[in-house]
């Protein structure tokens, strides 16, 4: 499953790495927008496949940034 | 002697009516993945409570012996039903009958209804499918020699003998306005038009609105779409004032007609359409919805539920909601979810002005209209288009009588070109006023930023109340962007300007939070967040006598900014 921006931002910080188990809401990485930093949360458990950003890209809204192979 | 041949003859036109533009036509609209207009009543109404009027409307011509020649049915069902129990008065286009094209028939059917939805006192609900009026109609040898040929013809049914387009009236040649009551009337006169605008100029003011846009709706239609309370689009429907021919015809554009309106411009862009609907069975949902918070017309309090959820329940997460962090964001959404009573939750408008949450919801059984700034937006800065959706927002609860409850986390107006060029100082000015006029019970939580003009949203007149979150924090600026105007040449004096920035900006911001001084917010309490949803049920059953004293449409006086 891709997990997308919901909107135009920078990738502030990466938590997690491709590998990864993660659990629902568990904070994969930190966008900045408007000085806010909003934390992307895992819509629900998997395993990271990818990372498609790297830190400090801009982001626009509905771009790709995790894909999760749901577990 | 007796009546029975008229009786016969009215049934034959109710026979001719129900089959809409026929077989074929009908084929075409499901081939598009979309409903028929009676298919569409059926789904939105409570089983066996429709009934239709003007059943046998439309255009017919008879012969010399006053026999039924040709029959067109008007391009529009209307009529009255149940919604959960409760009337509604409806009418729905059907684009099978020259695609829903406004002149196929008399208008007076659809005036009839609006006026008597708003006489009645009941929801009037628009289901929109189908153009406004066509230039063919000007034209009398078209339709002399049938119609537009780039519509659907009429239905031919052999037990109901050959059917032919109608004849026009009037002087071939020219643009003639037919009379008034002439059954075979193509175009609305000017009364018309007035007794229209009249009757929908008190329907807002009156009782609920409703507009659905379930196909291609341009022209008349499109405008209705906007003149409602609750706009509701299909993601393969469109809506837009003229379409691609008369695009490319005035301003020299090919555009689809996605392109012009599909629901990424109408519900995202424009923020004309409220709500978007995953399929006609969803938008049908939706309004009944809508329609289940709302009081039937504005005589009447919003329908109170008995109901199911502690009043007194504490959420132990919203203590910790707000981060300590400054600059971390949090989902406004959750916050609300964890006050309001469970399941209630209804958003409007989630995609447009996304700065601002526009919710119906239940609190203690009371329908109530929840705004809620959102940090992850646009840092929850009030931009024009979240003013725009605040204005209406606050208009729509003050017509039907709902509390407003407000949690406030608003860094101020939003800033920059963008936002001037969009007219950010008139959108301010007009969401405020909306604020200051409503009278409706209101009260504001503020969670956490409270800065600037924007602060008006949390109302402070009337019978408002503002409660406050200790993470409240206010003034006239944010500390991060006033200290740089206010203490230029100090900080470019100092050696190291930075961090001389940083310690007059923290020194403000300790001063800014609600422990140390009430600030613009002036809270009537601060209080622990996990006593949120018992403060707004006491508030709310408090002020619900007051509320019931203010029933009727409210008086709107002089204009807004």
């Amino acid at each position: 499953m891709e997990v997308k921006s919901e909107m135009k931002a920078i990738v502030s910080k990466i938590e997690v790495s491709a590998g990864a188990q993660v659990a629902a809401d568990d904070v994969l990485m930190i966008l900045e927008s408007m000085k806010m930093e909003i934390p992307v949360p895992a819509p629900m458990a998997g395993r990271v496949r990818s990372i498609a950003v790297t830190e400090g890209a801009s982001v626009e809204e509905d771009e790709v940034l995790v894909v999760l192979d749901l577990s | 002697m007796s009546w029975t041949p008229e009786i016969e003859q009215l049934e034959r036109l109710r026979r001719l009516r129900k089959r809409m533009g026929g077989a074929e036509s009908i084929a075409r609209q499901h081939a598009q993945g979309r409903l028929t207009v009676r298919e569409r009543v059926d789904l939105l109404v409570d089983a066996d409570s429709f009934q239709e009027t003007s059943t046998s409307a439309g255009a017919a011509k008879w012969d010399d012996e006053g026999r039924l020649e040709s029959f067109r049915p008007m391009a529009y069902v209307t009529g009255q039903a149940n919604i959960d129990g409760r009337p509604v008065i409806l009418e729905g286009g059907d684009f099978t009958i020259r695609g829903g094209s406004a002149d196929s028939g008399t208008p007076y059917p659809r005036v009839e209804v609006a006026w008597l939805a708003g006489e009645l006192r009941v929801p009037f609900i628009r289901l929109l499918d189908g153009a406004g009026g066509s230039v063919r109609n000007y034209d009398p040898e078209a339709r002399r020699a049938g119609g537009d040929p780039t519509m659907p013809p009429g239905h031919a049914a052999a037990d109901e003998g050959p059917l032919v387009d109608v004849q026009p009236t009037g002087t071939p040649g020219s643009f003639d306005l037919p009379k008034r009551h002439d059954f075979s009337a193509v175009a609305p006169t000017v009364e018309d038009h007035l007794a229209t605008r009249m009757a929908k100029g008190n329907l807002l003011a009156q009782v609920p609105v409703v507009a659905a846009v379930l196909g291609s709706v341009a022209g008349l239609p499109a405008v209705h779409v906007g003149d409602c309370h609750f706009s509701i689009m299909t993601k393969t429907a469109e809506t837009f004032v003229g379409g691609p021919p008369m695009v490319s015809q005035a301003l020299g554009l090919t555009v689809t007609k996605q392109q012009l309106g599909d629901w990424t411009v109408q519900a995202k862009t424009s923020g004309v359409v409220h709500n978007v609907a995953e399929s006609e069975a969803d938008a049908f949902a939706q309004i009944k919805r809508f329609l289940s918070y709302l009081p039937s017309n504005v005589w009447q309090l919003p329908p109170w539920a008995e109901p199911q959820d502690d009043p007194n329940r504490r959420d132990e997460n919203l203590i910790s909601a707000i981060p300590k962090r400054r600059t971390a964001a949090y989902e406004v959404r959750k916050i609300i979810e964890a006050v309001v009573d469970q399941g209630s939750m209804f958003e409007i408008s989630s995609l447009y002005g996304r700065a601002m949450v526009t919710m119906l919801a239940r609190i203690d059984g009371f329908p109530v209209a929840v705004l809620a700034n959102d940090c992850r937006r646009d840092g929850g800065a009030m931009t024009p288009a979240a003013c725009i959706k605040t204005e209406r927002f606050v208009d729509l609860a003050d017509t039907f009588h709902l509390p407003i409850v407000y949690f406030a986390d608003v860094p101020g107006f939003m800033v920059g070109p963008e936002s001037e060029a969009a007219g950010i100082i008139r959108f301010a000015n007009r969401a405020s006023a909306a604020v200051r006029e409503a009278s409706v019970p209101y009260i504001s939580i503020v969670t956490r930023r409270m800065y600037g003009v924007a602060s008006v949203v949390a109302k402070a007149d009337g019978m408002s109340v503002k409660y406050a979150w200790p993470s409240a924090e206010s003034g006239s600026l944010v500390a991060q962007g006033g200290v740089m105007a206010a203490y230029r040449r100090e900080i470019e004096a100092a050696p190291d300007p930075v961090a001389r920035r940083l310690e007059i900006e923290d020194r403000f911001q300790r001063m800014a939070s609600v422990l140390r001084q009430p600030g613009l917010a002036r809270p009537l309490e601060i209080i622990d967040p996990r006593d949120t949803r018992p403060a707004i049920v006491d508030y709310l059953r408090k002020s619900h006598a007051v509320n019931a004293t203010r029933l009727g449409p409210k008086l709107r006086v002089g204009m807004r900014p």
